[in-house]
């Protein structure tokens, strides 16, 4: 009972905000892997990556959620694999954080105030015990027909 | 019995893919008795079919179902009782009858139980079909339906298969028992003779030649007989085979449950009795049902089988010793096989539960059971055997390298190539289904419709045992359905306009399928009315699909081509057939996303035929890898023509610019070509290669030529499929990943093509202005007959269009492009020649110049080449004609472009003069210095038809001479030029007395800045391209006008 009331997600770093990724969604952490460009694509997308036989969909979140920074690939790239409903795709981070379990009750939804471009991608944010916010990341609203129009 | 309850889901799916199966069956078996009404035997295929799901359902408590099937099952034991006729109101509320169990068998299928509905309307509409002497006797029983009763005990009808079981009671319903223990035909007797019989060895030949012995009702029989019984099933058989002596489970799903029966004796094995092994050390007491090979090739490293093989797994363990402790098939329970399996027809693989029907489209519910693929058991077997196989391959590997055995490796890795090739057209081979699976919706379809629409349409399919990959069948079904239902509503005519157009009353709808190379190829024909290109111009800009000024120039193929246009239907109204809210352009993007191609062609009167073209499989492919810019892309092999090569400094011969244009002279004809690094937008061309390489590829009749870096190599690809917001790009078809684990982008030549089109529509504006600067280029045309060359940077740009394109503006010939009305000059309007020989399609040359374009027309463009022949003058040449020339062995004209316009425009011609800085002409003498003949004669037919005085000399020295004898207003120099350049005539010029202030132009080829630096440095006063008549004369006149 007590466990259903819980949220487990993990969290991880990107330009010094932390975000979050409810751990259904996710598949894995890895890190440098090779990525084909597509050409032609929306910038956000970096390219395809082989992740044993399974073609997953590099993406730059830094592009989805209009961040000023470039994201540059290297060896060390690291890598949160999520599950979206076509396709696994892969975030690249700064940095990982931790495993976390919070009670639902601490998740609101995003702050009327956020622009939309963020808030849009967003399932809500949660406050941690030390009281910093996560940015809770809706995986399904990546790539979708709608957020494409917000792109400048 | 309640939703919760232990409804074994094993057991579910079994009943749904069973009553599918016969829900479909169902509904061509109505067709067939409402063909011949009286043939006992359909009825009696009904029947047992009907029977069969109300005692499934009745096992399984689904109350509804068994209500109305039972129901059902009275009316049609008064069909076959021939109490009540089957004339088409009967086949009517049968065929909804069937559709009401398919809808019910769907609700199991996704909710475990069998809907809300009871169907009291349809019920009481079957029971009052009945005759009134019969319908009182079974009222009370429809009232209270058997099932209602939903404790374990058998229901009153399972109690009465029981009761036919044993007792072969006369009232027993189920034709299959009929058939064994009443047996009225004397070969079905012999057969169970064989059976029950124990002397008889070869109990495997007495089943067969029971199933041999009738038509195929007798397999429906047998498959009723070992469903009818339901749980008491294997009480029934273990009966029914104990009287004869000998006990057999012939249905498979007792296999498990009920280990180790005395031998068995395999259902319907397609071959006698396996004899034992003979390499096996201890002969399986167990045959397996069906085995594909009785003796599997002796391996001296093979353990000893288990004692128990696996019913699917023929072959003994083909595991080295290093494996021998624990044998794999014995670890690795192989599927039981299905009951039915061995008697489906050879290499047929059929869905269990394909959409019944169409109409309900592709994105609804599916039942469960739709994730299930019936296959074949000898497919299974030799699916397993050669996973066996690879794993020996796989412990050879192994074991050479523990002993670096190079050469034992090679061989091991050539046989385990060997095997996964095998592995992978069997496994490919499981996708594989039938188009039938498709086919046997239609009947029902155009019965339906027929009716509705009171037409007459007789239905022909051929080919139906055609096979396609699983996905596909899911992919045309729905544009199938689609072109059915339009050929029915908007091709076949009403009868009575049949009869007086001189028809059949009866229009024949014609479905084919086959198999063409890599293709399946799947036609809809009708000998209807045909679509009229006009009618289809007209609904479209009606519809808003397309303006008056576009269907003008369409022609009747393109127009025809128009009903797949988005938001188009070419229904006088939107009737209930066609009227669902589905166009052909869904059909063509169904097709296309299968990559697949749509083709029609139509007659009007006399009918109409559209073409599938899809691809055998979607999964995997033989692509070509070519590099682009540092990426590799896939091209499907499908799409390939040809790869074409030539070193780079060739590419000015073999790539033409024209216009908007680049031009690819391939097989004798022109190909677009498209630079994929600038169309990826991959960077700059960075083949530092010493060759151009262009892959030739099709999509439909068009060809278009990729230029890439390189080709890279030939790979079967898996394809897998693309985020949507990748595929949305529209240029790529799917992901693969190659054999070294890149992973590559499949290109989608069809989006190609349009996309690079639309680029090049929207840019063509400007690029129209772009001139090709190489003057020395000549196109070279055919047109009535006599070959015509014109200088090819003159061109603007090349249209091809139907003579029935053409129209009539202003008492002109005109073509309309969009907005613009462009004039056509005929050649042989003015010029000794033939009218167009060709009546259907011409090549339109686009000149412009003054800011308007006027089209030449000839019969076509051959190929542009390069100029070196000499150009003879004749006087006998009319005005129009520059000159003759040799190419190719023939006489050839080189035709003076401007003096045929203004020939046939005048008006025209004057108005574009007068926009020009008048000068004073005829008193204005120009001194020309040209070593080229032809642009000598060109340019001098450009300033006289400008009113100058001309002289010319073939090099510069010659014009400095005629410098110095004559008195010149202005001097136009080419800049090459033998003895004296243009450079050095200009300075020469400069230092003559009066020759300090004349104006001097160069005209040239070279427009590279260094060339023009150097002429203004050496005291030109303007510098041209050659060949722009309209920028001379302007830059001519300007320069006298300010003198």
């Amino acid at each position: 009972m007590a466990r259903a009331d819980l949220i487990r997600f993990v969290t991880f770093s990107l330009d010094e905000v932390t975000y979050g990724v409810e751990v259904r969604h996710l598949q894995e952490v890895l890190t440098g892997h090779d990525i084909s460009p597509v050409p032609l694509a929306d910038p956000a997308i970096m390219g395809l990556m082989n992740l044993r036989g399974q073609v997953v969909t590099a993406l730059d979140l830094r592009k989805v959620l209009h961040h000023q920074a470039r994201t540059q690939l290297t060896e060390e790239s690291l890598h949160v694999v999520v599950e979206h409903s076509e396709g696994l795709l892969s975030i690249l981070v700064d940095a990982y954080g931790n495993y976390v379990e919070r009670p639902a009750a601490f998740f609101k939804p995003p702050p009327s105030l956020m622009s939309p471009s963020l808030s849009s991608h967003l399932s809500g944010v949660c406050e941690l015990e030390d009281r910093r916010i996560v940015m809770m990341l809706d995986v399904e609203s990546f790539l979708s027909p709608s957020s494409d129009e917000l792109e400048p | 019995m309640p939703e919760d309850s232990l409804l074994d889901e094993e057991l579910v799916q079994e009943f749904l893919s069973e009553a599918q199966e016969r829900v479909e069956a169902l509904d061509q078996l109505f067709l067939d008795l409402e063909a011949s009404p009286n043939d006992l035997a359909i009825i009696n295929s009904i029947f047992r079919s009907v029977h069969t799901i109300k005692g499934n359902s009745g096992f399984f408590g689904f109350a509804n179902l068994g209500g109305l099937t039972h129901t059902g099952e009275t009316l049609l034991n008064a069909l076959r009782e021939s109490r009540v006729q089957a004339d088409p109101l009967i086949i009517d509320l049968l065929l909804e009858l069937g559709d009401a169990i398919r809808t019910m068998v769907e609700t199991v299928g996704t909710h475990h139980h069998d809907g809300h509905d009871s169907y009291g309307d349809l019920r009481a509409r079957l029971e009052a079909a009945l005759p009134s002497a019969l319908s009182p006797n079974h009222g009370p029983e429809a009232e209270e339906p058997a099932f209602a009763d939903e404790d374990t005990a058998p229901t009153r009808s399972e109690e009465d298969e029981l009761d036919a079981v044993f007792a072969g009671a006369e009232q027993d319903e189920e034709a299959a028992l009929d058939a064994l223990f009443a047996p009225d035909e004397e070969d079905e007797e012999a057969a169970l003779d064989a059976l029950f019989a124990p002397d008889e060895e070869d109990e495997e030949a007495a089943l067969d030649a029971l199933f041999a012995a009738g038509d195929h009702h007798e397999e429906r029989a047998l498959d009723a007989l070992f469903a009818a019984g339901d749980h008491h099933e294997e009480r029934a058989l273990d009966a029914l085979f104990a009287a004869g002596g000998q006990v057999a489970a012939p249905s498979a799903r007792s296999v498990p449950e009920a280990p180790a029966p005395p031998p068995q004796v395999p259902p319907a094995s397609p071959r006698p009795a396996a004899p034992p092994r003979s390499q096996a050390p201890a002969p399986p007491p167990q045959v397996p049902p069906a085995s594909p090979r009785p003796a599997a090739p002796p391996r001296s490293q093979a353990p000893a089988p288990p004692p128990q093989a696996s019913p699917a797994a023929p072959r003994p363990a083909a595991s080295p010793s290093a494996q021998a402790s624990a044998p794999p098939q014995a670890q690795r329970p192989a599927p039981p096989p299905q009951p039915r399996a061995p008697l489906a027809p050879p290499s047929q693989v059929e869905e269990d539960a394909d959409d019944p029907s169409a109409a309900r489209g592709r994105g609804g519910p599916r039942s469960s059971a739709n994730d299930t693929i019936r296959v074949r058991v000898q497919l299974i077997s030799d699916l397993m055997n050669q996973v066996g196989e690879l794993v020996l391959a796989r412990n050879q590997c192994l074991q050479h390298m523990g002993s670096h055995d190079l050469e034992g490796l090679e061989r091991a890795l050539a046989n385990l190539d060997h095997v996964t090739t095998m592995l992978q057209e069997n496994m490919m081979k499981t996708r594989l289904q039938s188009v039938s699976q498709v086919f046997s919706k239609f009947p029902r379809i155009v019965r339906d419709l027929s009716r509705t629409s009171q037409k007459e349409v007789r239905l022909v399919t051929q080919g139906e045992n055609t096979e396609v990959d699983k996905t596909l069948i899911e992919a045309i079904t729905g544009p199938l359905t689609h072109i059915i239902r339009n050929a029915i509503d908007h091709g076949l005519e009403s009868p009575a306009r049949r009869e007086a157009a001189g028809k059949l009353r009866t229009g024949t709808i014609l479905i084919e399928a086959s198999h063409q190379s890599q293709h399946v190829v799947i036609s809809v024909s009708d000998d209807g009315a045909g679509i009229d290109p006009e009618r289809v111009k007209a609904k479209a800009i009606e519809k808003g699909v397309i303006d008056p000024a576009e269907a003008a120039r369409l022609s009747p193929r393109q127009a025809i081509n128009l009903i797949f246009a988005p938001g188009f239907s070419t229904a006088e109204q939107i009737t209930s057939i066609s009227g669902r809210g589905v166009g052909m352009d869904v059909v063509r993007s169904e097709i296309e996303r299968v990559n697949g191609v749509v083709e029609i062609e139509s007659k009007v009167g006399a009918g109409t035929r559209i073409e599938l073209r899809i691809p055998l499989t979607l999964a995997i492919i033989p692509a070509l890898n070519v590099r682009v810019g540092g990426h590799t892309f896939a091209i499907p092999q499908v799409n390939m023509v040809e790869v074409v090569q030539f070193p780079k400094e060739q590419e000015a011969t073999a790539v033409q610019q024209l216009g908007s244009a680049k031009l690819l002279y391939f097989r004798d004809e022109w190909i677009p070509i498209v630079h994929m690094h600038a169309f990826l937008k991959t960077g700059t061309d960075s083949c530092d290669s010493e060759y151009r390489t262009i892959a030739v590829v099709r999509s439909g009749p068009q060809q278009v030529g990729l230029v890439v870096d390189t080709v890279v190599d030939s790979q079967e690809i898996v394809v897998k499929p693309l985020l949507s917001a990748i595929q949305r790009i529209g240029c790529y078809a799917g992901t693969a990943i190659l054999g070294d684990g890149r992973v590559v982008l499949i290109l989608d030549i069809a989006g190609l093509m349009r996309l690079s089109r639309i680029e090049t529509s929207q840019s063509a504006a400007e690029e129209v202005l772009v001139r090709a600067t190489d003057a020395q280029q000549l196109l070279l045309c055919e047109h009535g007959g006599q070959r015509v060359v014109f200088p090819l940077a003159l061109v603007a740009r090349i249209e091809e269009v139907g003579l029935d394109e053409i129209t009539h503006v202003g008492g002109r010939e005109a073509v309309i492009f969009g907005q613009r009305i462009l004039n056509l000059v005929r050649l042989d309007k003015h010029l000794p020649i033939p009218p167009v020989a060709d009546p259907e399609r011409v090549h339109v040359l686009v000149f412009e110049f003054g800011g308007h374009e006027v089209g030449i027309v000839v019969d076509r463009v051959l190929e542009s080449i390069h100029h070196d022949a000499p150009i003879t003058q004749d006087p006998a040449h009319g005005p129009g004609i520059l000159g003759a020339l040799i190419l190719h062995k023939r006489g050839t004209l080189l035709l003076d472009v401007f003096h045929l316009i203004e020939a046939d425009m005048p008006s025209w011609f004057t108005m574009v003069n007068e926009s020009r800085p008048s000068v004073k002409q005829g008193s204005v003498r120009v001194l020309l210095a040209e070593d080229s003949e032809f642009f000598r004669k060109l340019e001098t037919s450009y300033l006289e038809s400008a009113g100058y005085e001309i002289t010319a000399g073939p090099d510069g020295a010659a014009a400095l001479e005629l410098f110095k004898r004559g008195r010149f207003d202005i001097v136009v120099t080419d800049i090459e030029m033998p003895n004296m350049d243009g450079f050095e005539l200009t300075r020469q010029i400069r230092q003559l007395e009066g020759g300090a202030t004349i104006p001097i132009l160069a005209l040239t080829s070279l427009t590279s800045d260094s060339a023009k630096q150097a002429a203004l440095a050496a005291g030109v006063n303007g510098y041209l391209v050659k060949l722009n008549r309209e920028e001379i004369l302007h830059a001519v006149a300007h320069q006298l006008g300010r003198e």
